[in-house]
């Protein structure tokens, strides 16, 4: 079966990878779309204030598009090479905007408490809420290198390769930095708790 | 006795996949994926220009960036405010700014390294093009440097850089420096210890030539 704008379920990232190299609008169209929240929610928290997330992902698209001849089957999901790109959309922009770092308070962000529709009581969501509220204030004390790994590994969910893609740096030192900022936010949420 | 990935009880790792389990669990709740989808116009253009793009020659396609950024930014219905940077690439950037100087750096170990200038309302826009300066770690990165003669010698950072994996480099970088008093253009290898001099490690050098 053939859905409409999109490639057809069951291809592999491999297929995938080799169609969207080859300009296939169904393989980028799938990939925008299964790939788009995600792209947004980086951006936003990396991004200097007043730039729009959406806007960075889409110069990150224009910029793939145009630099398809630059991308090479690593063995990696095409989200790891837009990652790469957004990521240089993102540092241009905190680059113009004078700022070496962005500390965005939660309060600012969409992400806000999220009503989780699921069968637990009152009390279940009061202290589920206040871990969740730990969580997120502990990952805002962390530095910006730590939430990068954090986010690229936990969050976005890449693998460990594509996380190294994403940030040019070997896996040995993507594992490192993932668990040594993991350690460190740990800590944070004791303290946070405390 | 193994856990579910099969790390055995006494592997110092297995406190690691725990303390990843649990944290990146705890993360992804704390950070729910929101329910986000491009608009139905932005789809719409990304495959025109997807298609566009595949009827170029390979090495033709350079170019649609700017245009398919503010497209699909203008068929999203938003950016009023991202004017000034949206489709800003690296010959947006230069179409904003008047041709102004260009310098030809060279190393001794055979690096190459051709720059171009422009005088912009922000200052200086640099662009600068290699093939040939070494891939360097991690730990490292190239910085360029402007000197000036004023109030004695005097280097101003135009910003650093990195070549991809392949050793090409195209970076668009900016300075404020005056080019008619610089003296000297220099290319160092930096340490990533966040000593904000120059290293004195000289990969290229090179002099301005003035655009009339």
């Amino acid at each position: 079966m053939r859905i409409i704008g999109s490639v057809e379920p069951g291809t592999s990232e491999r297929d995938l990878l080799a169609r969207f190299r080859a300009l296939d609008p169904d393989a980028w169209e799938t990939v925008y779309r299964r790939s788009y929240s995600r792209l947004v929610e980086y951006a936003r928290r990396r991004l200097p204030g007043g730039y729009d997330p959406h806007d960075a992902v889409s110069e990150c698209l224009a910029r793939a598009v145009d630099r398809i001849d630059d991308l090479a089957d690593h063995g990696v999901r095409v989200e790891a090479w837009l990652y790469g790109i957004l990521r240089l959309v993102v540092l241009e922009q905190i680059r113009r905007s004078g700022r070496q770092e962005r500390e965005r308070p939660v309060a600012d962000s969409p992400l806000g408490l999220v009503e989780v529709a699921d069968e637990r009581g009152p009390l279940e969501h009061v202290l589920r809420d206040e871990q969740v509220s730990s969580v997120r204030a502990a990952f805002e004390r962390l530095s910006v290198d730590d939430q990068e790994v954090l986010w690229l590994r936990q969050v976005a969910e890449l693998s460990v390769a594509e996380v190294a893609e994403v940030l040019k740096k070997g896996h040995g030192a993507v594992r490192q930095a993932n668990f040594r900022a993991l350690a460190r936010l740990r800590t944070l949420i004791e303290e946070v708790d405390a | 006795m193994t856990n579910e990935d099969g790390i055995p009880a006494d592997d110092p790792s297995r406190d690691d996949a725990e303390l990843e389990r649990l944290l990146g669990a705890e993360l992804r709740q704390a950070f729910p994926a929101e329910d986000l989808a491009p608009s139905p116009e932005q789809v719409a253009l990304l495959r025109d220009h997807v298609a566009s793009m595949r009827r170029r020659p390979a090495r033709g396609r350079w170019r649609l960036l700017a245009a398919a950024a503010a497209l699909l930014v203008a068929g999203a219905g938003i950016g009023v405010g991202a004017t000034t940077w949206v489709g800003a690439d690296d010959e947006d950037l230069l179409a904003r700014g008047s041709e102004e100087f260009s310098a030809e750096l060279t190393g001794p170990a055979g690096a190459r390294v051709v720059i171009d200038g422009a005088a912009a309302p922000e200052g200086r826009i640099v662009t600068l093009r290699s093939d040939t300066l070494p891939v360097v770690p991690y730990e490292q990165f190239y910085e360029l440097w402007f000197l000036t003669d004023e109030g004695g010698s005097t280097w101003v950072s135009a910003g650093t850089f990195h070549p991809d994996e392949e050793g090409n480099t195209v970076v668009v970088l900016h300075a404020a420096v005056d080019p008619s008093v610089v003296t000297d253009v220099q290319i160092t290898r930096e340490p990533r210890d966040g000593n904000p001099a120059p290293s004195g490690d000289l990969v290229a050098r090179g002099t301005v030539d003035l655009i009339d």
